[in-house]
């Protein structure tokens, strides 16, 4: 196991910059998950850790060892890529030899390391299989065998479990939690799917266009977004954001008349110039009679969609350009299309972003949720 | 009637009906359809027919025509023709110089199969590893380039290279502190001059047929390879060797059955000066040289027809041996 260091790590490719200045610190064990938007740069960081691609610029340091120039067959990393690579020629046997082989490691350790990990991964049936004998779900299980067999000191993925059907997904990432918490080596894991990254990480590294905008617990990411992009891509559906102007009155804080807020709010948006970004989360918007110190949204109601468990409102605010609105609602929630209503959400779950910066205003203290 | 069987005339009627509908509608659908096929084959075969006369004009005729004068006694510039069975044949395999053009063609063979693979494929993997975008399209384009050229023009310059007096090859000999050489004048070099020549004349294809057979290796798999602490030797010979095995036994296919079929450098290079035969001693007679030099020198049409019978089966049965190994050995995804 490693602790592995990014150093204002950058990247170019020719002129373009795919990765600013990438600053992180991953402890020993520790699982972190590169979220973000394809082409945020997360792979060619991956990439960069593993040394399949020379950095720029910056130092990249496995237990305080400065590894920059040294190739990637010397770092001993293991590595699960989104087709899995397996050799098309080898079966699943070979595949899993190969590395130790390649290491000169004797021949009886070699069979007998194999077939432990074949036992742990349920491929013990399947060792003289080839590759196009395999159902995507053991595929995958032979990529994973195949990176931890050599017991690297750290374990990259590179979207593992993008191949696989939802349900599989759902297995798989399960499977990967447990085989996580059984060998906790460090491990890095390059994903687009939020979902995933807020299951499986310690820690999550939020990137976009080439920079990191947010390294933090699925919690921190999730409850506080130091951003509108982070604020807008965790989430499912993402937050509402609305910039709107907002003015003081003798109680509260209002937004023309879509929006109000207890007076406690003034302190930060004092701060701001005359119109802020507002965020709330679908999920925290319900439809009851606000108190004093809760948010008051009035919208106009365009979709109501049933789904059971629950009520999904697409409606638009009364202010100015008409901002979306996306509530999720309880399934007794009774709303018709067209109809004016009336939300509520508690002042906690209110978050304010700088709108000319984007960035969060720090209403921290305030977040009671 | 019962209610029953009321149920059932009026389902055996209808039934009927269906069923003479169903007629009705094949017959009509059957004529037409198959008239319309005829036409379209008609139309097919008249557009292939063309091609077809001039494929077998210039490809099947004189095949089989050759196969035909091998067991009769036939010339071209005389119209009696007599069948003598095995005769030829006879004839071939007692006379010295024909097994000497088959050790000369299968020791041509043997040695310019391994080099062209090995030089090929190295090659190759240089142009694919050391150079990228525009600096790969120039040294691809250069080495493509002898390729396009004629080959009779490009071996009377080597012959110029190879003269033992004033030639660059033995200048170059000389500038490495080596003793010069006979090359074509030699008995024992003139055979090596031709392979030269003809390597250099075909490997730029078989470096872009390689090329293209290593663009098909994932190149995942490699880097995953070098994370499992694979060296570059180890990576050609267990990832990148067996997945480009279809492509090498394409080119060792190929290139097998254009080296026994070698002729133009041959007889540009040393044949001329030796009655067609080629080389110093006969050294560079090689089969088709002779089937050359049976029918055009001495006119001995039937023989020559029977050499390039024996020729065409030992090709086919080199390459049924390669089959059988490559159905071990390659790999196909």
């Amino acid at each position: 196991m490693a602790q592995i260091t990014l150093n204002n790590v950058t990247k170019y490719y020719g002129s373009d910059l795919v990765v600013k200045e990438v600053n992180l610190k991953i402890e020993d064990g520790e699982f972190v998950a590169l979220l973000g938007p394809s082409g945020c740069g997360k792979t060619t960081t991956l990439r960069m850790i593993a040394g399949l691609e020379k950095l720029s610029s910056g130092e990249l340091s496995y237990d305080g060892h400065l590894v920059n120039d040294q190739p990637a067959e010397d770092r001993n990393v293991g590595m699960v890529f989104q087709t899995y690579a397996l050799y098309p020629h080898m079966n699943v046997y070979e595949n899993l030899s190969f590395g130790l082989r390649s290491r000169k490691v004797p021949k009886s350790q070699v069979r007998e390391r194999v077939e432990k990990v074949a036992a742990l991964l349920e491929l013990s049936q399947l060792l003289k299989h080839k590759p196009k004998e395999l159902s995507g779900g053991q595929r995958q299980r032979v990529a994973l065998g195949r990176a931890i067999v050599g017991q690297p000191k750290v374990f990259l993925m590179d979207e593992p479990l993008s191949n696989l059907d939802a349900n599989l997904r759902d297995r798989m990432r399960a499977e990967l939690a447990k085989l996580h918490s059984r060998l906790a080596i460090t491990t890095v894991y390059v994903t687009h799917d939020q979902g995933e990254a807020l299951t499986l990480a310690d820690r999550i590294v939020v990137m976009n266009k080439g920079r990191v905008h947010q390294i933090g617990t699925p919690h921190e990411i999730y409850s506080y977004p130091v951003d509108t992009f982070v604020a807008s891509f965790i989430g499912s559906p993402g937050m509402n954001l609305w910039t709107l102007p907002w003015a003081r009155q003798t109680n509260c804080i209002t937004s023309g008349n879509s929006l109000r807020l207890p007076r406690s709010f003034e302190s930060v948006l004092e701060s701001t110039s005359e119109t802020a970004t507002f965020g709330i989360r679908p999920e925290h918007l319900s439809v009851s009679e606000p108190n004093e110190e809760e948010i008051e949204i009035f919208c106009k109601a365009e979709v109501v969609e049933h789904f059971g468990s629950h009520v999904m409102l697409h409606g638009r605010l009364e202010s100015e350009g008409e901002p979306l609105l996306v509530a999720r609602l309880d399934p007794d929630a009774v709303i018709n299309r067209g109809q004016k209503v009336r939300l509520s959400a508690p002042s906690g779950a209110l978050h304010i972003f700088d709108s000319v910066t984007s960035e969060r205003l720090p209403t921290k203290e305030l977040v009671l949720i | 009637m019962t209610s029953l069987d009321s149920v059932k005339v009026i389902d055996s009627q209808d039934q009927s009906l269906v069923f003479e509908e169903v007629i009705v509608k094949k017959r009509k659908r059957f004529l037409p359809a198959s008239f319309n096929k005829i036409k379209e084959r008609l139309v097919a075969y008249g557009l292939m027919l063309p091609a077809l006369a001039v494929f077998f004009a210039f490809f099947y005729f004189p095949a089989l025509f050759l196969i035909y004068i091998s067991f009769f006694h036939w010339n071209i510039f005389s119209s009696q023709t007599k069948f003598v069975g095995l005769a030829n044949f006879k004839v071939l395999f007692n006379q010295p110089l024909f097994w000497h053009s088959i050790i000369t063609s299968a020791y041509y063979t043997l040695v310019m199969i391994p080099a062209t693979v090995f030089l090929s494929l190295g090659i190759a993997l240089l142009l694919k590893e050391g150079f990228t975008s525009r600096k790969g399209g120039f040294w691809r384009g250069a080495i493509f380039l002898p390729h396009v050229t004629p080959i009779v023009a490009t071996s009377i310059i080597w012959v110029w290279i190879f003269n033992p007096n004033f030639g660059l090859a033995n200048f170059v000999l000389k500038f490495l502190h080596l003793p010069a050489l006979g090359w074509l004048q030699s008995q024992h070099w003139a055979l090596p001059a031709v392979m030269i020549d003809s390597l250099w004349h075909s490997l730029g294809l078989y470096v872009i047929i390689f090329l293209a057979g290593l663009s098909n290796v994932p190149a995942q798999l490699i880097e995953v390879a070098r994370l499992e602490g694979a060296k570059k030797y180890r990576i050609f010979r267990r990832i990148i060797w067996p997945l480009i095995s279809p492509t090498t036994f394409f080119v060792v296919v190929l290139s097998t059955v254009s080296t026994w079929q070698a002729f133009s450098q041959i007889y540009t290079m040393t044949g001329g000066p030796h009655g067609g035969a080629g080389g110093p001693a006969f050294s560079t007679t090689t089969d088709a040289l002779l089937v050359y030099q049976t029918a055009f020198i001495y006119e001995h049409f039937s023989l020559a027809a029977a050499m390039s019978l024996v020729l065409f089966l030992i090709i086919l049965v080199l390459t049924i041996i390669q089959k059988i190994i490559s159905d071990r050995r390659v790999f196909y995804r």
